[in-house]
């Protein structure tokens, strides 16, 4: 029977994950670990994931899916980081002087920081319209290889979102009024 | 004498006439020679360690002629281990991609060994380390209970409330049992769970791409009558939404089963409240 001491969770619990007597439990006696199972795990290695074991070769093989996965989750931390800095030139000084204080300063370094400032706007925006779309996408059964999370497709969305985003990027840095 | 023969048979010089059994192999009884395979040597990083020396991980280095070899990499392994060194350990049993035994990962990505080739090119070296991320018992072993626990923890199994309705069995259309093609071939290999950066990071709390893919399979089975209990159970924010649809579960099934798009089902039903 399916635990019927599962109550509606509040969302402060919910949040908290595992409240007490939901979590998967070691058993010993079913699944066969071993008594002494935390004194074995402090002693065995993690094996290699992001890096090899010398902490500087890449190891996992990242598709291309995983690297636009990540790139939204930098574009969003660039996004937060950027704007509040932003935010607090604009509150104690004046952010419109600061920008022309800078395109007098360094007329060479515009065209690269105009890029970099707009490559999170429009990649991240990008992708979260792929997010969205995943979210409601009408998926068949699991077996219909017709779907927006099949494996061409991710790679191919992938790589058009990142290209794209390039491409967006150099457009809107060359652009002046 | 008998080791010569079997070394002159592989070569392929062994005349016909000598053949054992002295079965009739007339028409290549011109004494054609098989023509033999030159000897193509690839390197093997292996990863090792080991519980009963102080020593850190390290990659053993072997050579192996691919050409005398089988054409996948369990077939390097246990050549490996026949010939070179037999304390290498490693998990291997069906050697066809039905048990799930030997998932490792192999130049970086997460596959079975027993369904994985063996990189033609003698030039490059081919790595192959354990799952990623996960407790090392000894070379190639990973520890499993954790992944075990958890599909434990999804109750895989079929619980109903109501009797058989002829008392023989829980009958289903044929566009019900439609929908369970793509989620019952899954052999618990772990290559997907261990290919998601966000079940390395969360392991304890994340089910996993394996695990939500089981209990997705239990929640669209139409003879099972605790759906709505099922999906209390994984709407969560650890257990449920630690996936962002990365997708890395889904490139390395060596099943071709897709993860990624259970979970989205997953979630469309717990936003929705309808079954999609």
């Amino acid at each position: 029977m399916l635990s019927r001491t599962l109550r509606p969770q509040s969302a402060w619990a919910a949040c908290r994950g595992y409240a007490a007597g939901n979590a998967p439990d070691y058993d010993p006696d079913f699944l066969g670990v071993p008594r002494n199972h935390a004194e074995l795990l402090a002693k065995r290695p993690v094996s290699p994931h992001v890096f090899e074991i010398d902490g500087r070769q890449p190891h996992y093989k990242f598709p291309v899916g995983a690297i636009s996965s990540i790139t939204n989750r930098a574009t969003g931390v660039a996004l937060s980081v950027g704007t509040g800095a932003a935010a607090y030139v604009a509150l104690t000084g004046d952010l419109g002087a600061a920008i022309v204080a800078f395109k007098d300063a360094a007329p060479l370094l515009v065209f690269p920081v105009k890029a970099a400032v707009a490559f999170p706007l429009v990649y991240h925006y990008l992708a979260g319209l792929r997010h969205i779309y995943w979210d409601h996408a009408r998926y068949g059964n699991q077996a219909d290889k017709n779907s927006p999370l099949e494996v061409p497709a991710m790679a191919g969305s992938s790589k058009l979102l990142l290209g794209g985003s390039v491409g967006a990027t150099v457009l809107a840095a060359l652009y002046s009024t | 004498m008998q080791a010569l023969r079997r070394g002159l048979l592989q070569r392929g010089r062994l005349l016909v006439a000598e053949a054992p059994l002295g079965r009739g192999y007339a028409t290549q009884a011109e004494g054609a020679a098989v023509t033999s395979k030159a000897t193509v040597e690839k390197e093997f990083l292996v990863y090792r360690w080991s519980p009963d020396s102080e020593e850190p991980p390290r990659y053993d280095s072997y050579k192996v002629d691919i050409n005398s070899c089988g054409p996948m990499m369990l077939d390097v392994l246990l050549k490996i281990k026949d010939e070179q060194d037999q304390t290498l350990s490693l998990r291997r049993s069906c050697r066809e991609g039905i048990c799930g035994s030997c998932a490792m990962n192999i130049d970086g990505t997460n596959g079975l060994a027993c369904l994985t080739k063996v990189d033609r090119d003698a030039s490059k070296m081919t790595r192959v380390a354990p799952l990623p991320h996960m407790f090392v018992v000894k070379d190639l072993v990973v520890d499993m209970a954790n992944f075990y626990a958890q599909y434990k923890h999804i109750q895989p199994y079929l619980q109903t409330t109501k009797p058989k309705p002829d008392g023989k069995e829980f009958l289903q259309t044929k566009d019900d049992r439609a929908k369970l093609d793509g989620l019952y071939e899954c052999i618990l290999c772990a290559c997907c769970s261990t290919s998601c950066p966000s079940y390395w990071w969360n392991s304890d709390k994340y089910l996993g791409p394996a695990v939500l893919l089981a209990a997705y399979r239990w929640i669209i089975d139409s003879r099972d009558d605790f759906t709505e209990e099922r999906i209390r159970q994984v709407n969560d924010q650890w257990k449920l939404y630690r996936c962002h649809t990365i997708g890395n579960c889904t490139t390395v099934c060596p099943k071709g089963l897709n993860p990624a798009k259970a979970i989205a089902k997953i979630k469309q039903i717990v936003e929705t409240g309808k079954i999609v």
